[in-house]
């Protein structure tokens, strides 16, 4: 049984697995329950007991499964009042989610139904010399970092930004699991699924260490960065002149208007260098420009510079990596 | 007919009246002019008579404003204002319906954010102040501003800070000064943002606050001049700054230096080029010769388009839609670049870092198809110094 309090961890399901994020969440939150004194608890709602026993393997104390044939999708309505439950119940001190899409759904309501306090999309976590848990939140930009306690009501509900933690490798199967059947009905979700149709292209660049990023000067050969992304290990990014011209995907676009990202490395090909798109990749580690035009701004935000057609450079490039 | 699905409105009586207070709204008598010369009514996206109609009704089950089509989408290019026969500023009742969307809390996403980073950070771009100088880069001796006694302050304004193609037209405007043997002043890293942004979205208190910050920056520095590099900060520091503070825009300024001889002419001799009227200057502020006169003491050989001066079509950056997305159909510098090709002038040149920006990243434009380029970079070629 799950005596009170407790660093409890929900691991949320992404079709088949867990999500790295909520697995991330766990690897870190060994330490922080071990700091506190407490037990680590794993709490995840599952359609099939199966998946349950997958995340005795990442060093909880105990992994609680709610299991019912209907939660094989997230729902808001459902999921708050399962997991308000069990907190209730259980009682526990911290309770981590990952900042995900649901993650942060869920965090938010919950914190009102059981009246507590949220600190949302934490980049580092630690506990203070008074037992305290301090989530870290950088604040407008990057400019500022707010380390924030949740003093006198519990749980603190914490959302982790996915990444931040390294992924635990899995173990052997040690924890104690324990399952719930909850009772749940088909009428008290708030929607029907009719179809179930994957979006093609879900791809974080924030997450990506190496951009390669093409702009108007690529004349829509995308093909071409891709196999440099490919060989690089990275993903590929767009200026809204490319993403306009329908040559990729609008979700890969950078900039003040797209995706901030901050990678280590950023090739950016054929893009002039408005600072539009430049505070896209204003915190890359190492911007290397491809551009035919020798006076193209963006010369001035790289930190290495071709000049020259962007064709026969990405080919060279992606033959002298096929050999390395 | 309104359709089945249409909102029954009410006209309110109180609100108009409201509208009226601040605006000289009550003056339209609807007559469409506005809507047949605004850039952004063909396709539909904006109807302008329409929009000031509305400020008086209310949306009657609600009790709250009635939605207002196209609001967030004007440039305040100021088109309207020039074929209005009633002498209405539509502007300033855009600007207006934008402020009483802030007060109900209807306003597109993405603005927040951009209100958080001039707060923060001083600058729409949410670029940290640390690096307002950079632009300075390579400048030394007098270009790089002179540290004590000038009363003369080069205002660069947040665009032509951190853009790094706006950097090259403040740096060349920079050196034209020193040129010119004008001492001046730089704010550094403590400039603020005009507030211009912040203005044309209708947050008035936020510009009224940045506004009051650089004014008595300026005062304790002992300021009577500023110069700005965009005409943006141009028309906002005209509105939020103190009278005794002289505010002029550097193609102004530039002009005056050439007229009178402070600045030669020696360098390389520009081409055709064909001239676009920033909204901001011109419609905004009547300025539409200085660039002119510029460009032909640079040696240029000067072709008008079609559209010009008082009609020139708007480049689509002003009134807050540098941050915003626009629909890809019908966007406006697409078009204007599509005139300036007309000529047959193998470069555009215009005189403000919004109408480089949107004109660069227009279809058709840049090196080999038609090149974007500064008033003041011009200049500074034919007058000989890098730019």
């Amino acid at each position: 049984m799950t005596g009170p309090g407790g660093v409890w961890v929900y691991a949320e399901r992404r079709g088949t697995a867990f999500r790295p994020v909520s697995l991330e969440i766990l690897g870190r939150a060994r330490g922080v329950a071990d700091a506190l004194g407490e037990r680590l608890v794993a709490l995840t709602a599952v359609p099939a007991e199966g998946a349950v026993q997958d995340l005795a393997r990442f060093g909880a104390d105990e992994v609680v499964g709610l299991v019912h044939p209907l939660l094989d999708r997230y729902d808001t309505r459902v999921y708050t009042d399962l997991l308000e439950r069990e907190v209730r119940s259980g009682a526990p001190s911290v309770l981590f989610l990952g900042a995900s899409r649901d993650g942060q759904d869920l965090a938010g309501r919950l914190a009102v139904r059981l009246r507590t306090g949220l600190t949302a999309h934490v980049t580092s976590v630690e506990v203070d010399p008074g037992h305290r848990l301090v989530g870290w939140v950088p604040g407008f930009g990057g400019g500022i970092e707010a380390g924030i306690v949740c003093p006198d009501r519990r749980p603190a509900i914490v959302t982790v930004r996915p990444g931040v933690f390294p992924l635990p490798v899995a173990g052997a199967a040690r924890s104690y699991v324990r399952l719930v059947r909850p009772t749940v009905e088909a009428g008290s979700f708030g929607s029907r699924r009719v179809e179930f149709e994957p979006k093609g292209d879900t791809t974080d660049l924030t997450r990506s260490d190496v951009l390669v990023i093409g702009g108007r000067g690529t004349d829509g050969e995308f093909g071409r960065l891709q196999q440099l992304a490919h060989r690089l290990g990275g993903e590929v990014g767009a200026t809204r002149v490319a993403t306009d011209a329908g040559w990729i995907d609008r979700d890969r676009m950078i900039g003040q208007t797209g995706v901030v990202t901050h990678p280590k490395v950023a090739v950016v090909l054929g893009a002039s260098g408005a600072v539009q798109f430049t505070v896209g990749i204003e915190k890359a580690g190492f911007v290397i420009a491809v551009n035919r035009d020798p006076d193209a701004p963006i010369f001035d935000a790289a930190d290495l510079g071709i000049v020259g057609d962007l064709a026969p450079i990405v080919d060279r490039l992606v033959k002298a990596l096929e050999g390395a | 007919m309104p359709g089945p699905e249409a909102k029954p409105l009410r006209w309110d009586d109180g609100q108009w009246e409201e509208l009226g207070r601040s605006t000289d709204a009550p003056l339209c008598y609807q007559c469409g002019s506005c809507t047949a010369t605004c850039p952004l009514a063909e396709g539909g996206k904006l109807n302008v008579r329409k929009l000031v109609r509305l400020g008086g009704f209310v949306d009657g089950p609600k009790g709250s404003g009635p939605e207002l089509p196209g609001l967030w989408s004007c440039t305040t290019c100021a088109q309207c204002n020039v074929g209005c026969p009633r002498g209405v500023d539509v502007v300033e009742v855009i600007r207006y319906l934008r402020a009483r969307g802030w007060r109900r809390n209807d306003v597109p996403p993405g603005l927040r954010p951009l209100l958080w980073a001039e707060f923060q950070d001083g600058n729409p771009y949410r670029m940290p102040p640390s690096q307002r100088s950079a632009w300075t880069r390579g400048l030394s001796g007098a270009a790089a501003g002179s540290t004590d006694g000038a009363t003369t302050v080069l205002y660069v304004g947040c665009t032509a800070s951190y853009d790094p193609r706006a950097q090259r037209t403040a740096r060349a405007v920079a050196r034209l000064l020193a040129a010119a043997g004008v001492p001046f002043r730089l704010l550094g890293n403590d400039e603020l943002c005009c507030g211009e942004t912040p203005r044309a979205l209708g947050v008035d208190g936020m510009f009224r606050e940045l506004s009051a910050r650089t004014t008595e920056q300026l005062r304790q520095l002992g300021t009577t001049r500023v110069v700005t590099i965009s005409p943006h900060c141009f028309d906002a520091l005209h509105a939020g700054l103190s009278r005794d503070v002289e505010v002029l825009h550097y193609s102004q300024l530039l002009d005056e230096l050439l007229s009178s001889g402070k600045l030669k002419v020696g360098g390389e001799r520009a081409g055709a080029v064909t001239y676009h009227d920033p909204c901001y200057l011109g419609r905004h502020h009547g300025v539409y010769e200085p660039p002119r006169r510029l460009l032909e003491s640079a040696g240029a050989k000067l072709v008008e388009m079609p559209r010009s001066r008082r009609w020139a079509l708007c480049c689509g950056g002003g009134g807050g839609n540098m941050w915003r997305e626009s629909e890809t159909e019908g966007r406006l510098a697409d078009a204007r670049v599509v005139e300036a090709k007309g000529t047959g002038a193998p470069a555009l040149a215009t005189a403000c870092p919004f109408c480089v920006t949107c004109f660069q990243g227009a279809e058709g434009a840049g090196r080999g198809r038609l090149e974007i380029v500064d008033v003041a970079e011009v200049v500074a070629r034919a007058v000989g110094v890098p730019g």
